[in-house]
């Protein structure tokens, strides 16, 4: 797709720490985790599990109000926009590139702040090519999905519970075969899968930490460069869009 | 700590990674000696054995009977050496997930690997050219996935199968090891004295299995064994004539004749076969 920016097109060349996006990195090993999941899948509790064990920073939707804001538009209007499946014709309009790169944006100039674990919706694709990404993918059972949202909406019954989540999946897999031509469960877009049908969240995340803590997510210096520049790139252009 | 069970295509690692875990564990590997094993107690080749498996089912399928019973004298071979490793044992052989499912503390991990590293792996090994070697990994992916389908019914990609997939693009086999460890090595995977119970039922239940399809009077029936507590309960259907006749103290008869069996319950749904 053409909104989704491959690290190193179009580069912008701009060396670490010139940018000024937000504290520079810290010495020592540094590295972005990405979570994708589905609904209710235990996400945001891996984010904070992650977060508690490793110090680093989570990140969710919030991303989506920092881009809306940057484009004067209101976080509502802009979520709708940027998380239903467009239709053909809505496909080929700039507005929703722009809003995509909008989010991209965001979410690469919190990259060059240093650790970062976002379980916000696409990060495997928006931080697609990357080096220093760690990209989770996270697997739930269904019963155990239907329990949590259960817990969270006590007037829902069991049936509502289990077609909403087999909705918002449906939805989300349609997102991401338009957006971007692939099938959101295969595993090769990831660099792990965990599954909680018989791991715990805190073992899952005791894999993770250990998946992160290899030599190869120590974010070195030409890859902290190539995220400062990403994120240059992704701005420059949203600025010639936006005229901004 | 758990029975570790590892699933992967051909060429992705999967016996470096058995190897890898092996050595930091000290558990035994097992991997295509267990069908070695399981054709040495049907007293045929494993070749014939491997042969059938491996085959594709088809529409008229006339190995299927056959299949059965190979399948099941693998799952016996290893429920017996799972049970004889109490628990602490990497399997990397045929269909781990599949064949272990019923099994508490098991440890599933799928291996993916890109294309071009297992072509890069075959091409070394084997010294194939690289559309040789793609063609001949494509066509292995394809029955496997195909064989899963028939056998089991799951589709071999389905990530919710397995309790850990690491894609070899990212990690080294020895960063895998590591990973795999730091869950394998939690509470939730832990055999218990009582999973131990569990995994002794599952041997007892395999080779029931095993004994109904190598017998002449039983193998036609469509019969299923679960055990608990070392309580076989044989499922199934069988011919109504055969009620009060000796179809069902046959089989009462072949289970009980299992070493560990305390007591054998028949829950069949009987048919009429000249209505």
């Amino acid at each position: 797709m053409g909104t989704l920016l491959p690290p190193g097109s179009d580069p912008v060349q701009v060396p670490p720490g010139t940018v000024a996006v937000g504290q520079s990195r810290k010495d020592e090993a540094v590295a972005v985790i990405t979570i994708s999941r589905g609904s209710l899948s235990g996400g945001k509790a891996l984010a904070e599990c992650l977060s508690r064990k490793l110090g680093y920073p989570t990140l969710g939707r919030e991303v989506l109000q920092e881009a809306a804001e940057s484009l004067g538009a209101s976080e509502e209007s802009f979520r709708g926009k940027f998380e239903t499946t467009p239709g053909l014709w809505a496909r080929l309009t700039q507005e929703r590139e722009t809003y995509i790169l909008a989010v991209q944006t965001a979410l690469a100039e919190w990259c060059t702040r240093g650790d970062l674990i976002y379980h916000g919706l696409a990060g495997q694709f928006l931080l697609q090519g990357l080096s220093g990404v760690l990209r989770i993918r996270l697997v739930a059972p269904r019963e155990k999905r239907i329990e949590a949202l259960l817990e969270s909406m006590h007037r829902m019954s069991p049936e509502k519970a289990e077609a909403f989540i087999e909705n918002v999946d449906r939805e989300r897999a349609r997102w991401v075969r338009v957006m971007y031509g692939v099938d959101v469960n295969d595993p090769h877009l990831y660099d792990l899968t965990v599954n909680l049908r018989t791991m715990s969240l805190d073992t899952a995340c005791a894999a993770v930490v250990e998946a992160v803590e290899q030599p190869r997510f120590r974010m070195s210096e030409e890859a902290e460069a190539e995220c400062f520049s990403f994120a240059a790139e992704c701005r420059a252009r949203l600025n010639r869009i936006t005229g901004g | 700590m758990a029975i570790i069970s590892i699933c992967r295509g051909t060429k992705s690692g999967g016996n470096a990674l058995a190897d890898c875990m092996s050595q930091k564990t000290g558990y035994p590997t097992l991997g295509l000696e267990v069908i070695e094993q399981a054709a040495a107690q049907l007293g045929v080749a494993p070749e014939d054995l491997d042969e059938k498996l491996e085959d594709r089912p088809g529409l008229f399928d006339r190995s299927a009977s056959l299949r059965k019973l190979y399948l099941a004298a693998i799952r016996a071979e290893l429920a017996r050496q799972v049970v004889e490793a109490e628990g602490d044992i990497i399997y990397h052989g045929l269909a781990g997930g599949l064949l272990l499912k019923a099994v508490p503390g098991v440890f599933c991990i799928r291996l993916i690997a890109p294309l071009d590293l297992r072509v890069q792996a075959l091409r070394e090994t084997e010294r194939m050219d690289p559309d040789e070697a793609e063609a001949y990994i494509q066509e292995v992916d394809e029955a496997r996935a195909q064989w899963v389908k028939t056998m089991y019914g799951e589709d071999i990609l389905d990530p919710t199968l397995y309790d850990m997939i690491v894609n070899l693009e990212t990690f080294s086999v020895s960063e895998t090891c590591q990973i795999v460890l730091a869950g394998v090595r939690q509470p939730e995977f832990k055999i218990t004295p009582e999973r131990l119970e569990r995994i002794q039922d599952f041997r007892i239940a395999s080779d029931v299995r095993l004994a109904l399809l190598d017998d002449m009077g039983t193998q036609t029936l469509d019969l299923d064994a679960q055990s608990r507590d070392r309580v076989v309960t044989v499922t199934g259907e069988a011919p109504m004539y055969s009620r009060t006749g000796d179809v069902g103290q046959r089989i009462t008869e072949i289970a009980s004749s299992v070493s560990g069996v305390k007591d054998v319950v028949l829950d069949l749904e009987w048919f009429d076969p000249y209505p």
